[in-house]
């Protein structure tokens, strides 16, 4: 080797990373050649500066108090019941919760062409379907499976979005709906308690008015909720928070569906 | 056996106290990886939390014939911080504060105390270490801090151990470059050795 050598080869030979060969042919020429030595010894003591300094920053930065193992010694007790049940199929099954995710988009879609394309008041009962009961429980199927953390680390973020992005949709289409259920209850109570809506009096019209005013307050809530909580959701998308802000999002709408039934 | 292996055995059997005992042994290092890679003390804590417990919940998933522990802790670490850095990439549009409702729901300012630890941890070589690309962050903090072997890198990073090797030589060459234009020292004086 007549040449000096290459700092290429310089910082390869400091890091390790020639092969045998290699390095004992570059052996050989730093034991007779003085500038390739003291090149060698440069990149020797750039590589010690890099490296206790990094040590050093590292060192000096210490976890903070409250990091704790109390902190997370709840999240390790192994679910039992319906939630272990979720969390063993969103373990196995990760595409599962995307496809129960979506079919429940489906069926809410479904739901509210179907229950707002009829009149306030018709022959037919309170619309108490069972399909959007269906369409909680498949969306309660990525919630409970994802809750506790059950992810494989590689495709969390990517498949977690979209599952959260057909949440997002299915639960608020679904608001969309109770909106309407609302109305209709508010019809009917008033109907019931305060005068007759068979008649199609002054009763009826007070009732309809109440029931349409009751709109305005109820579609600015649904309107505040579905930004903000699609801005929570879309700043924490996989985070434990987001599967609970859900699972909240779909007890609540279960509870506005069954509603009707108590009442 | 080592001291580590008995604790997860221990901990696979349902003993809390080894899970609290492999917690403590592994917070720290889990800890600085990720605020190396992160450079935020915020991120960092919630990144070493989360990749503590996954690793605590899923301890039936390590084999040890495959990785050691901590390089088990270190894939699984490094994996959340690149989702981290993903969610750092989105657009961070705030619709409320759009409709004037007011703060932001996720305000990533760290906390005082955290401030006042992070102007403490500041060096040329952390600046330079920060201004990385998150690929040669990543390999640099590895090797450097973390002392992994190439393979043991490869095995994190998933990639071929010559790629590792790469990584490592071009992130030395960018500080060094870095280091060389922010404050020219005499080496020879053994400043830093």
């Amino acid at each position: 080797m007549n040449n000096h050598l290459s700092d290429e080869q310089l910082v390869g030979y400091v890091h390790h990373t020639l092969t045998d060969a290699q390095r004992e042919a570059m052996d050989q020429h730093l034991g007779i050649c003085a500038d390739c030595r003291a090149g060698l010894a440069e990149q020797e003591a750039w590589q010690r500066r890099i490296h206790h300094s990094l040590l050093a920053d590292l060192k000096a930065a210490h976890p903070p108090p409250d990091m704790r193992f109390s902190t997370i010694a709840p999240r390790l007790k192994r679910p039992n019941g319906l939630a272990g049940l979720g969390q063993r199929f969103g373990q196995f099954f990760p595409a599962a919760t995307a496809v129960a995710a979506l079919a429940g988009l489906a069926i809410a879609l479904v739901v509210l062409v179907e229950g707002t394309s009829r009149p306030l008041v018709d022959a037919r009962p309170l619309a108490t379907s069972s399909l959007p009961v269906v369409a909680c429980l498949l969306f309660a199927v990525p919630v409970l499976s994802n809750i506790h953390g059950s992810r494989r680390v590689p495709s969390r973020l990517i498949l977690s979005g979209v599952v959260a992005f057909f949440l997002w949709i299915g639960t608020a289409i679904l608001g969309l709906y109770e909106i309407f259920l609302v109305r209709e209850m508010l019809f009917r109570l008033y109907a019931r308690f305060w005068g007759s809506s068979d008649g199609r009096g002054q009763d009826y019209w007070r009732a309809l008015a109440l029931g349409n005013w009751a709109l305005i307050p109820l579609s600015v809530v649904w309107l505040a909720l579905v930004v903000g909580g699609g801005e929570y959701h879309y700043k924490r998308v996989g985070q434990r928070s987001s599967w609970k802000l859900f699972g909240w999002t779909v007890a609540v709408e279960v509870l506005i569906l069954i509603l009707p039934w108590i009442l | 056996m080592s001291n580590t292996d008995v604790l997860i055995e221990r901990w696979r059997n349902g003993d809390e106290r080894a899970a609290e005992a492999l917690y403590n042994g592994h917070r720290d290092p889990v800890f600085r990886l990720a605020y190396g890679l992160l450079g935020d003390l915020s991120d960092a804590e919630e990144v070493a939390q989360d990749a503590l417990t996954y690793a605590l919940v899923n301890i039936h998933r390590y084999d040890p014939n495959r990785a050691s522990f901590t390089t088990w802790l270190h894939i699984i670490a490094v994996s959340r911080c690149r989702d981290r850095h993903r969610r750092r990439r989105l657009p961070s549009l705030s619709l409320t504060a759009w409709l004037g409702r007011g703060g932001d729901v996720a305000d990533s300012a760290p906390a005082p105390e955290h401030r006042a630890i992070q102007s403490e941890v500041r060096s040329q070589v952390w600046e330079a270490v920060q201004a990385l690309s998150q690929p040669l962050r990543e390999a640099i903090l590895l090797r450097y801090w973390a002392g992994h072997t190439y393979r043991e890198m490869a095995e994190i990073l998933d990639c071929p151990v010559g790629t590792a090797q790469s990584r490592v030589r071009l992130a030395y060459q960018r500080l060094r470059e870095a280091l060389t234009l922010a404050e020219p020292i005499n080496l020879e004086q053994g400043e830093f050795s």
